[in-house]
Order: structure tokens, then sequence, then C-alpha cells
């Protein structure tokens, strides 16, 4: 027997939007991959440095905007400076320039003191090289193209160096991503890099994590949702999670009516 | 749950190339194709622009000529050597930008690599006191021996361990299938709450 494979598309749209409609509200238990992340960003020194790199673009927003997200609540709640911005993922400023502008207004948070949004930089490694150098030199002016050099923030830390940067959470999805900034920034320092990780490559880095060269992972939807609960902000990971579970058994049940299929004819 | 349809021009652009682009799933389609060219177009005109700011105009405008860094106009010939492959009789001009690129490839990831993976190395050197511990004791070992193609694997032990470390890459393809199939859902379950929530503005 044949099934039009558009069938199978119209039972998975009717799923989600069942599922979108009237959350089942599956509960979804913490890992301990999910607290080590959270305790490694929770433990750093009180008045921290950290430097966000939104490393991603709108097709993976989906996953990553809502680990920036938490990111940066659970980062404000502990009173960290924030130092905002990516190289080689122009698109990626912009989404976390909407997620962090309303965040830092809740937290009251000054520009130029508490934060700053460098923007996005050309360059990859070769760029976080030089910003191991001369941070302010090798950003030159900030997301709205002001110089860099009147802000406090940038004059506090000059370089992306352990001495002024405590961790690097990096919201990955390809390159130049999280590979690049262990070589370049945190290989042999005390720099703690942690990740935001896309579903798809969650086994390549978990590698990383295994080795301790990660100190934390925020492994796909799934682990945005944990790590949401242990912020205590439950946002669109979360949310996301029963819809989830729906299709990841659709799949299931799809691949064993397949097989019955396939081995049935075999015979 | 009554929608308040958004009035945001910037979402009902989102909106419309995101049904036409799923409308490949019926079948390939005239409106598909408007879309895929659409976005073809503006990619290729948003990158010109963008490398047109943050590369060629910085170089020979902040660089070279305010700051005089004129070593920078030795890099900018050596690119545009390039395009001397549409000069067939010149072609082989080109292959000198691309050696540069090849060296410094060469040379990156000989100068970054081995202290990254030194360190995975280390730490696949694990005391085998866990249940954990011992499959990554012998998922290393097997893999490894699969991949010694020198080892005949006729000689049944060879083969036998080379067989596990089969399994153990199968496995390890299945979670990244796996993996990749769920983060596909993420995405289309990014879009529909961006349909049905912020176009369409059911209560969410």
């Amino acid at each position: 027997m044949k099934i039009d494979r558009r069938l199978l598309y119209l039972v998975a749209v009717v799923l989600v939007a069942v599922t979108v409609f009237f959350p089942l509200g599956l509960p979804v238990s913490v890992s301990k991959l999910a607290v080590q992340t959270y305790d490694a960003i929770q433990d750093l020194p009180d008045n921290s440095v950290v430097f966000i790199a939104p490393m991603y673009d709108p097709g993976t927003a989906g996953e990553l905007s809502p680990m920036l997200k938490a990111m940066l609540y659970q980062c404000m709640e502990r009173k960290y400076r924030i130092i905002l911005g990516n190289t080689g993922w122009t698109l990626g400023a912009g989404l976390a320039h909407t997620i962090i502008t309303p965040i830092a207004q809740e937290f009251n948070y000054v520009y130029g003191t508490d934060y700053i949004e460098l923007g996005s930089k050309p360059g990859g490694a070769i760029w976080l090289q030089s910003a191991k150098a001369d941070l302010p030199g090798a950003a030159i002016v900030d997301y709205n193209n002001n110089s860099l050099g009147q802000y406090p923030l940038m004059q506090a830390v000059p370089r992306l160096t352990q001495e002024y940067v405590a961790a690097a959470l990096v919201l990955d999805c390809g390159t130049p991503g999280a590979p690049e900034w262990l070589a370049q920034i945190t290989q042999g320092t005390s720099i703690k890099l942690i990740i935001g990780e896309i579903q798809m490559t969650v086994p390549d880095q978990m590698t990383f994590v295994q080795s301790g060269q990660y100190a934390g992972m925020i492994a796909g939807s799934r682990g945005c949702a944990e790590y949401e609960q242990l912020v205590g902000r439950p946002g669109a990971g979360l949310k996301s999670q029963d819809t989830m579970s729906v299709i990841t058994l659709m799949i299931t049940l799809f691949i064993v009516l397949g097989n019955i299929g396939y081995l049935t004819r075999k015979k | 749950m009554h929608p308040h349809i958004s009035t945001d021009l910037g979402l009902w652009c989102q909106a419309i190339c995101t049904l036409a682009i799923y409308t490949y799933l019926y079948k390939d389609n005239p409106i598909y194709r408007v879309a895929e060219n659409v976005f073809l177009g503006l990619a290729t005109a948003y990158w010109f622009v963008f490398n047109f700011f943050n590369f060629i105009k910085p170089a020979v405008v902040e660089w070279i000529g305010k700051n005089g860094q004129y070593h920078y106009v030795l890099a900018i010939i050596l690119g545009l050597l390039i395009f001397m492959r549409y000069v067939p009789s010149l072609s082989w001009i080109a292959r000198y930008p691309m050696s540069f690129w090849v060296g410094y490839g060469t040379g990156y990831t000989l100068a970054f690599t081995p202290a990254v993976w030194l360190d995975q190395i280390t730490a696949s050197f694990v005391a085998l006191n866990s249940l954990q511990n011992i499959l990554i004791f012998v998922g290393i070992l097997c893999t490894l021996v699969y991949f010694f193609f020198t080892l005949a694997k006729e000689n049944p032990v060879v083969g036998g361990i080379a067989e596990v470390g089969k399994w153990y890459i199968m496995i390890a393809l299945g979670s990244a299938f796996g993996n990749t199939v769920l983060y596909r859902w993420n995405l289309f379950l990014a879009r529909a709450n961006m349909l049905l929530f912020q176009w369409l503005g059911f209560a969410s």
C-alpha cells in the first residue's frame, strides 16, 4: 500500500496545530547537563563580564532565540556585565538586539556601562584573534555605529582574554561558531565556554562537553525547556515540548509502519 | 480564541513568503518558484551590499586612504587575480590567490587544531568504573579498528572488532539523523508560531 506523502504532512500539521492551541502540559524533567550549564553561569564571580555571541541567523532563531532570552535573564539577574556581539552572523546581531532591548529595560541595565552591543563583525576566527589582542580596536563601533571608546564597559575590557572576561556564551549553529571560540579564545584559559546548540549538531558538540572543554551546553529545544525551568522563566522552549513530543511519537509510528510495509512487501 | 490579524507590513511579507515556500509540499508550482527567486535575488543583493560596506569600502577608504596602510594594496591585487580565470589564456594566474588560501587554511589548522584535539584524546582515557565509561572505551577502540584499512578484516578477531565499530558508527549516525529530524520540526514549529500568533494574532 502506498501512502501519499502529502497525507503525512497533513497529519503533522493538524497535530502541530492541535498541540499549539491545546497544550497537553507534559512534564519536562531537568537533565544533569542542564543543571551543569545553569550552574556554570550561576557560579561566575559577582560583577563578571560575560561575552554573549549570537552566532546564528533567522533560519535557526526558532531554537536559539529562546536560549538567548533565558541566558540574558540569568545573567541580568546575577548582575553580570554583558558584551553582546558576534562575528560572521550579520542577521544574528539584529535578532539579538530585539531580544536584549526589552530585557535590559526590565532590569534597568544602562547601555555602555552594564551592557553593550557590538553588532556583527566580519572575519570569523581572524576577528576573534584580533579581539583577543584589542577588543575595541577589532570592533571599532557598536551596533548603532557609535565609537566604542566613550563607553565605560569597553574601557574596562580592552582585550577578550581571561583577565577581563569570565565566560563566553555562544549560541552556535555552524561556522564560525563554538569550535572557533574554543580554538581562539577559551582553550587553555580560565574563560568558561558555554554553548547553546541547535538540536541537529548536539551529538557533534557533546564530545567537547564530555572532555570539559565546554563548561555547559543547552542541547536543542529540549535543553532549552529544561534551562528555562532552572532560570524560572518558562518561554518558547518549554512551550514547544508538547508539540515536539507528539511529533516524535508520530515520526516513530510512521517509521514502524513504513518498516512493516517494507518487510511485508519483501516477503 | 479570536484572532487579531497583524497590520505590520513586515509580518505580512514574512507570512506570505513562508506560505509560498510551503506550497512546495503539495507540489512544485509557480508561487513557490516566485518566492524562491525573490529570496535568491534579495540574498544576492544583501550580501553584495554587506561585503561592500564591511570589506571593500573600509579597506580602500579607511585602511589605505586614511590610515596609509598601503600593504593592503598587495592583498587587494592578490584577491583580484582570482578574476583572471575568466581570461582563458591567463587563467593559470588565478591559482596564486587559491594557493594563498590553501596555505593559510593549512597553517591555521596546524596552528590551532592540535591543542583542541589533544584534549579530546586525553578525555578518552577514562577510568573503567562505570558502564558509560566502558561503552566509551570499547566504542573508541572498535571504531578506530574499523578505520584501520590496512588490517585484514578477514581475520575473525579484527573483523569482529571492526563489526562492533561499525555498529557504533551506525548508532552515532542514527542519533545525528534523529536530531536532524527534530531540528527540522523545530524550524517548522517556529514558523507555525509566527503564522498563528504573530501574524494571525491568536492568543498564545
